[in-house]
């Protein structure tokens, strides 16, 4: 190739070079200028799930020492506490002795609905129990239950002021009764189910002095929803 | 490759409804319960026997049977008006005793038995007459009047202790056969939980 060719060449590949170098810059700044247009918006996906939590808010034995309707009985004490957080709760009662049914004492337990959703009663049981068999087959009780909205006001619209159970004898019927009670309410958040377990030593029981019996009852909740 | 594909959508189908179950939330609370009896006893605690005036009585008065049973044995008697005649007149024997609620329930009286013992030698002992200003029995009197008694007192509280202060004679009109004789005889008292009149 002749000296003249050569250089002709050199020249086409420079110019092609810079239109290169050019093209590169204007298209940064079309970048920049483009970038100054948009804007972003950001979406933050935080999904956070219910909270599900009931709770023992009280357990008390609120008459024990005070007079009854037909006779003074102050030598029976009882209470109740909180446990756990409100997981547990312990109650007790000493020094009771065959009395009519109009002559009870009665454990008040108050269950709250803490979580965000609707609750209702699963299952409760009646387990571990023990302790002389004179006073459990003549232990007598009864369930009353009533239901607190969020502001502690009775929540008539499901059940009326109250609902009641029946007479039963404990150890038979304890853990059916609070299910039976429960039945098709729903505990909705804020909502407290208040249990008053009415309870009394039969009349018949003619033994079973100086004895004491134990038990643990249990209550399993659920989601509403949910069969 | 048709099952395989069947097999998958089966699985996909059994997982999600597994999910499902355990979906269902769940919250358990728990409740510790204790009920404890008390129970009911009342015992005599003691007993004795006293005269006064030219009275001079006597033998003894004890409390046998861990508490539950009274036994009196009385000498030297002599007939005399009845009590109420002669309230003012101070010349009787007396017999006094205690009991004491020593259980947790508070009770009242139920019923008793009052009946002669072993070394009694009274024909009747029923010629032996009680009484205090408010009434005058025989000793087969003695569960009417105590049922009196309760009656007008109450409920004798757990931990209370009661005493019994009677007047002793014999009969008026008991025969010279009753010279030189020993009564004696026991009385026992069934009490019932207060709350169950």
């Amino acid at each position: 190739m002749p000296p003249a060719a050569i250089n002709e060449k050199r020249d086409t590949l420079k110019q092609i070079r810079f239109i290169a170098v050019i093209i590169i810059v204007a298209f940064g700044l079309i970048g920049v200028v483009y970038a100054a247009w948009v804007d972003q918006v950001v979406v933050a996906g935080n999904v956070r799930t219910a909270d599900f939590n009931v709770r023992i808010t009280g357990a008390t034995c609120p008459n024990a020492g005070k007079s009854g309707d037909n006779f003074d009985l102050t030598y029976i004490s009882g209470g109740g506490e909180v446990l756990e957080s409100g997981k547990r709760a312990r109650l007790w009662v000493d020094n009771i002795y065959p009395s009519p049914r109009v002559s009870h004492q009665n454990w008040q337990l108050y269950i709250k609905n803490e979580s965000d959703i609707p609750v209702v009663l699963d299952s409760s049981s009646l387990d571990a129990y023990s302790g002389s068999n004179e006073v459990w087959n003549y232990l007598w009780g009864e369930i009353h239950l009533r239901i607190y909205d969020e502001k502690g006001i009775t929540a008539a619209n499901q059940i009326g002021s109250t609902v009641n159970s029946g007479s039963f004898i404990f150890k038979d019927g304890i853990d059916l009764k609070s299910e039976a009670v429960m039945d098709g309410i729903i505990l909705y958040p804020g909502y407290t189910a208040r249990y008053s377990i009415l309870f009394w030593l039969h009349p018949d029981a003619t033994e079973g002095q100086n004895e004491k019996i134990d038990f643990t009852l249990t209550y399993n909740w659920k989601q509403w929803n949910m069969p | 490759m048709k099952k395989v594909k069947y097999i998958a959508l089966v699985l996909v189908i059994m997982l999600a409804m597994v999910g499902g179950a355990y979906a269902a939330w769940t919250d358990t609370v728990v409740v510790d319960g204790r009920a404890s009896t008390g129970n009911m006893k009342v015992v005599f605690t003691e007993a004795d026997l006293s005269a006064g005036g030219t009275y001079e009585v006597i033998d003894n008065a004890y409390v046998t049977d861990g508490g539950q049973k009274l036994v009196v044995r009385m000498s030297k008697l002599y007939p005399r008006n009845d009590f109420l005649e002669d309230a003012e007149d101070e010349d009787y024997a007396y017999i006094w005793f205690q009991f004491k609620n020593v259980g947790t329930v508070p009770v009242v009286f139920d019923s008793a038995t009052a009946v002669a013992a072993a070394g009694n030698q009274f024909p009747n002992i029923n010629r032996l007459k009680f009484g205090d200003p408010s009434f005058t029995a025989t000793l087969g009197e003695i569960p009417g009047a105590l049922s009196v008694w309760s009656d007008a007192q109450g409920p004798i509280l757990p931990g209370e202790d009661k005493r019994i202060k009677l007047h002793v004679w014999l009969d008026k009109d008991a025969p010279n056969s009753y010279q030189n004789l020993t009564a004696a005889f026991e009385v026992k008292v069934n009490w019932k939980q207060a709350n169950m009149q």
